[in-house]
């Protein structure tokens, strides 16, 4: 099975052309690095296999399934996901950790308070974090939180967008660590990390579509 | 019962001369607001001998259709109000809001007026013209606020929603945290106002309802089942109104259709104060 695959993508933004002719075969379990500058369209093509942005032409395939109106709630079931704009204003910690195992879909998934503090101690998080709003969480923190509660949804295919945004090494280490042992899940990254490019089976660099190739 | 006195047309104009003194306030500290409030005082007046005119004719033909045609109005004027104030696009919203302050004011309405004070007419233009208005009134304030929020919220904070779609949530479930903030905003300022009610200020009706002629012990009690009819008619008219609404809103693929919200906000704009 594969885990992505795109087929003559074209994707545009305000009728601004941002991905031209983009073809990926993405294998199951495959480990991909995304790069490119910013703004080349990293965050789009993610934002596009999520069924979130629209194609102007070409065909998505997930778990070899087309994506499209019919397909796309199925297909989010599978995934889990990693926005770069994290800086929520609404709810506790706690409340966007634990609000993806309140989905019907991952309920079989949620996890015990031992499981979550252990990857909250894993990642460095400090047990007070859980209890605060999560507007006052440093950057890092967010992250680490998000990373932790996309980890335990434990599902087949994860996209991270800048996964070590405002992480130290130590913290990056531990994150590689954490995603790249799951040798059955695909995780497809955007990422300027020399480690993180260094450790992933493929890496696609999305300026070599960029429009105005 | 006491009949209230009237005022006499003289005595309203001394009324008016009151107006001097935040006229003379206003001028003296150059707030620009005299003509504001000389506008502001016109329109009222216009406005309720125009309806008092309305009220008039209703009572006395005290017919059901005419009535219910009366209340069509109120409800379309506020479904096109709260679409402006919201800084919302007619195209989504205004059906939904027709649907759901219809349904949400019919069916507590029915219940007010026919189960709990057994009008053996339920159309009876004394009571189903001003509760109708009364509710209308409080459903146009919760929903300005509940769905200013909800869609401001869901364009502001759109990767949290995108966040629970991509991790398993339908799209009922990825709005959740946005339905909890509209309803808190919503009604924060509505079970407040009940807390402190006959503490701070006696409300309005049962003011009137007193000077009226009734005993407070009567005047209480419509009081206590009318805040009931408005907490439930306010909560299900912006529960409703934004279930209707998400059904035009999103597209097939959970995404927010372009242009919802108008892109200047009006929201901000000043409210009328509540009297």
């Amino acid at each position: 099975m594969s885990a992505v695959i795109t087929e003559k993508l074209n994707i545009s933004y305000n009728n601004i052309p941002i991905i031209k002719n983009f073809n990926a075969h993405i294998a199951e379990g495959e480990k991909v690095v995304i790069t490119g500058d910013s703004g080349t369209g990293k965050t789009t093509l993610l934002n596009a296999l999520l069924g979130f942005v629209p194609v102007s032409s070409g065909k998505i395939l997930l778990m070899d399934k087309v994506l499209n109106k019919d397909t796309v709630n199925e297909l989010r079931n599978k995934t889990a996901f990693l926005p770069q704009e994290i800086s929520f204003t609404i709810g506790q910690a706690k409340d966007i950790f634990f609000e993806p195992f309140t989905f019907r879909q991952n309920k079989a998934h949620r996890p015990s308070d031992d499981k979550i503090f252990e990857i909250f101690s894993y990642l460095n998080l400090p047990r007070s974090s859980y209890e605060k709003d999560f507007g006052e969480l440093s950057g890092g923190q967010k992250q680490r939180i998000l990373l932790a509660s996309v980890f335990l949804l434990n599902k087949e295919l994860i996209l991270l967008d800048e996964p070590t945004k405002g992480l130290d090494e130590k913290a990056i280490e531990k994150v590689m660590d954490l995603f790249f042992r799951e040798t059955d899940k695909t995780i497809i990254a955007t990422s300027h990390h020399p480690k993180w490019i260094e450790r992933s089976d493929k890496q696609i660099n999305i300026e070599n579509y960029a429009s105005n190739n | 019962m006491h009949q209230t006195i009237d005022i006499s047309y003289f005595n309203l104009f001394l009324g008016y001369l009151l107006l001097i003194i935040p006229v003379v306030v206003f001028y003296h500290f150059k707030t620009h607001l005299v003509k504001d409030s000389l506008v502001a005082v016109l329109r009222m007046t216009i406005q309720l001998f125009v309806v008092g005119l309305y009220l008039e004719i209703l009572f006395e033909y005290n017919d059901a259709w005419i009535n219910s045609a009366w209340w069509l109005i109120m409800v379309v004027v506020a479904a096109f109000t709260i679409v402006r104030r919201a800084s919302l696009k007619k195209k989504f919203f205004l059906i939904p809001l027709l649907i759901s302050l219809a349904i949400s004011l019919f069916l507590i309405d029915l219940y007010f007026l026919g189960f709990i004070i057994e009008l053996d007419y339920a159309f009876e233009a004394r009571y189903f013209i001003p509760i109708s208005g009364i509710l209308l009134g409080n459903c146009l304030k919760t929903n300005i606020l509940g769905l200013n929020t909800f869609y401001k919220k869901l364009h502001s904070e759109i990767t949290l929603y995108r966040y629970y779609l991509a991790n398993g949530a339908t799209r009922s479930e990825a709005l959740i945290p946005f339905m909890r903030e509209a309803l808190r905003t919503a009604f924060n300022p509505l079970i407040a106002g009940i807390s402190v009610i006959g503490l701070i200020s006696l409300p309005g009706m049962m003011t009137g309802q007193i000077l009226g002629g009734s005993s407070p012990n009567v005047a209480i009690k419509y009081q206590i089942m009318l805040m009931m009819a408005i907490f439930v008619s306010t909560v299900v008219s912006v529960v409703l109104t934004i279930l209707i609404a998400n059904n035009f809103v999103f597209d097939k693929y959970g995404n927010v259709k372009p242009g919802v919200m108008k892109p200047s906000s009006t929201a901000n704009r000043k409210e009328p104060r509540k009297l």
